[in-house]
């Protein structure tokens, strides 16, 4: 499987390296590894591949993100001798997953302005978001957020990830976690010279569930009196079969 | 769902294993090692709820056919359970809107498991010792309390015959015993029987044979209910989380019956006295300890 993959990408690779420069003017083109990621019950997370040429040499900047997420957010915090949770607040609009991939660290490449135009930082991320009915103090809970998303590794700047292949070639891996927001995936590929960006694209990728794992979890959160009373009614009935059929194995 | 798969078969079937070996439900310890492993409260208390009921379902049909359960008693238990139940969910969903539910949990079962484990503890290296000096003051004890209760029920209003029991008493008191069961059903997840068997054995005086029968009979269906009503109102129960500690749990009580007739009982109470006392100091210690990390974050929709 490996071998095939490299295959595939040195195929992908040389196609569209031969693209760039039949097209001439075009500075950068790209292709993605896949067009979606399918979530199943045994999802461990997965890899995505991009690739690209770029027609003369440069950095390129691989922005990725997913689509927005609303997150509950709470606090510990003291009281007397315990520490409990104080409270706790809804976020809406964050994205639930942005990785900033590039060949070097976009700070070295880029200066403060074009950073911020184009959403390079992870600092940035949440620019514009605004807390629903927070009750308590919430301290620096933006500096919070960026931290536990980055543990989960759900963001994540990485001057390193994106490789160069000679001047002109470039591939990128992105190790998607375990639980992936669902939806459209939107990447945004930059390719910088000179502290500017001359040329951009943009590519998709879709993360959906599937089969029967997509359908119980949406029939238990839009359904979920039915859900409930028939899931009971089916742990009622597994437990009574296991009993019976574990007690009469054990008799024999 | 993004905690281990290996970890919660492994604590469906330890857990498993112990109610096999000691005879207990489990649903204690299920519930608090969810919520170590990251599982939210809400959804460790109602997915609980919803393995007890696979747990229990094989040991009700079993002693309905022994003719062990007093239906009478069963159904005054369970119109108090389920009245009870449906309040603590509907309270369970308020302390939730409003960030406290996990707090209020923990204390529960610091208080709950903390009481348990010492009874247990006391209880079981009290036999191991007094095994030679048989009798103790146990019983004693138990009469005065359980006389004191008996009385009190003689004089309520709503006097009724609960034949299979052998019992005169007024409904008032097993309907009042189903409310508190039911409230801690949806507020922890637990089946209850821990204070249901002890009530009646030695309050009620009810035939040890005929408790059993009883107690889990009313759990299934106070559990089924509680389950329904999370998934219902709450959207807390997690069918994979629930399946598998189901299947997890249902070998391991079968691993458990089998190993305790080979193992001395009264050491494998001292184990499980051990584990409940472990359990109560760590969850302690979570809520003395500042967290490492002060923020949680939970993906709401996305």
């Amino acid at each position: 499987m490996k071998t095939l993959i490299r295959i595939l990408v040195a195929l992908g690779l040389m196609l569209t390296a031969s693209a760039a420069s039949a097209a001439g003017g075009d500075e950068l083109v790209t292709q993605l590894g896949t067009h979606h990621v399918d979530i199943t019950a045994r999802f461990t997370g997965q890899d995505v591949l991009i690739f690209g040429a770029v027609s003369q040499p440069g950095d390129v900047i691989i922005k990725v993100i997913s689509s927005d997420q609303t997150v509950d957010m709470s606090r510990k915090a003291r009281y007397g001798p315990f520490w409990l949770t104080s409270g706790k607040f809804t976020i809406p609009g964050t994205p639930g997953l942005l990785y900033v991939l590039s060949t070097k660290p976009v700070a070295d490449i880029l200066g403060k302005v074009e950073r911020k135009r184009y959403g390079l930082d992870l600092n940035d991320a949440l620019r514009g978001v605004r807390p629903e009915n927070a009750s308590t103090d919430m301290g620096d809970w933006r500096s919070a957020f960026i931290a536990l998303k980055k543990k989960g590794h759900y963001y994540l700047q990485d001057g390193n990830a994106v490789k160069m292949l000679g001047d002109r070639l470039f591939s990128a891996s992105m190790a998607l976690p375990a639980k992936l927001p669902l939806g459209g995936y939107h990447l945004e590929i930059y390719l910088v010279r000179d502290g500017r960006v001359v040329a951009e694209q943009t590519r998709e990728f879709d993360v959906r569930e599937v089969h029967a794992e997509r359908w119980v979890s949406d029939t238990a959160y839009e359904h979920s009196w039915l859900f409930g009373i028939a899931f009971t009614v089916f742990a009622m009935v597994l437990g009574l079969v296991l009993g019976i059929v574990l007690r009469r194995g054990g008799d024999d | 769902m993004d905690v281990n798969l290996i970890t919660i078969v492994l604590f469906g079937g330890v857990v498993g294993l112990l109610s096999g070996l000691v005879g207990v439900g489990g649903g204690f310890l299920i519930t608090p090692l969810l919520i170590f492993i990251g599982v939210p409260p809400l959804v460790a208390v109602a997915t609980g709820a919803a393995q007890i009921v696979g747990t229990s379902a094989a040991g009700s049909y079993a002693h309905w056919r022994l003719g062990n359960i007093d239906f009478k008693m069963g159904v005054v238990l369970l119109l108090g359970s389920w009245t009870g139940g449906s309040a603590g969910v509907y309270l369970a969903k308020i302390l939730q809107q409003g960030g406290h539910f996990g707090n209020i949990v923990t204390f529960l079962y610091v208080v709950l498991l903390g009481i348990v484990g010492t009874s247990m503890l006391f209880e079981s290296v009290k036999t191991i010792r007094g095994r030679a000096a048989a009798g103790g003051g146990a019983g004693k004890r138990r009469k005065q309390g359980g006389g004191r209760l008996s009385a009190a029920g003689e004089r309520l209003p709503g006097q009724m015959e609960f034949p299979v029991s052998r019992l005169r008493i007024s409904f008032l008191i097993p309907l009042l015993l189903g409310v508190s069961v039911g409230v801690l059903t949806s507020l922890m997840g637990v089946g209850g029987g821990f204070i249901m068997v002890p009530v009646m054995i030695y309050m009620l005086k009810m035939p040890t044979k005929v408790v059993v029968g009883t107690s889990l009979f009313q759990l299934l269906f106070t559990t089924a209910v509680v389950a329904s009503m999370q998934a219902g109102v709450n959207h807390a129960v997690d069918p994979f989380l629930a399946l598998i500690l189901i299947l997890g749990s249902a070998f391991g009580t079968q691993w458990g019956t089998r190993l305790s007739v080979k193992l001395p009982g009264e050491k494998l109470r001292l184990v499980l006295a051990l584990v409940v006392m472990a359990v109560t100091v760590k969850m302690l210690v979570g809520i003395l300890v500042r967290p490492d990390e002060l923020y949680n974050m939970a993906v709401v929709v996305g």
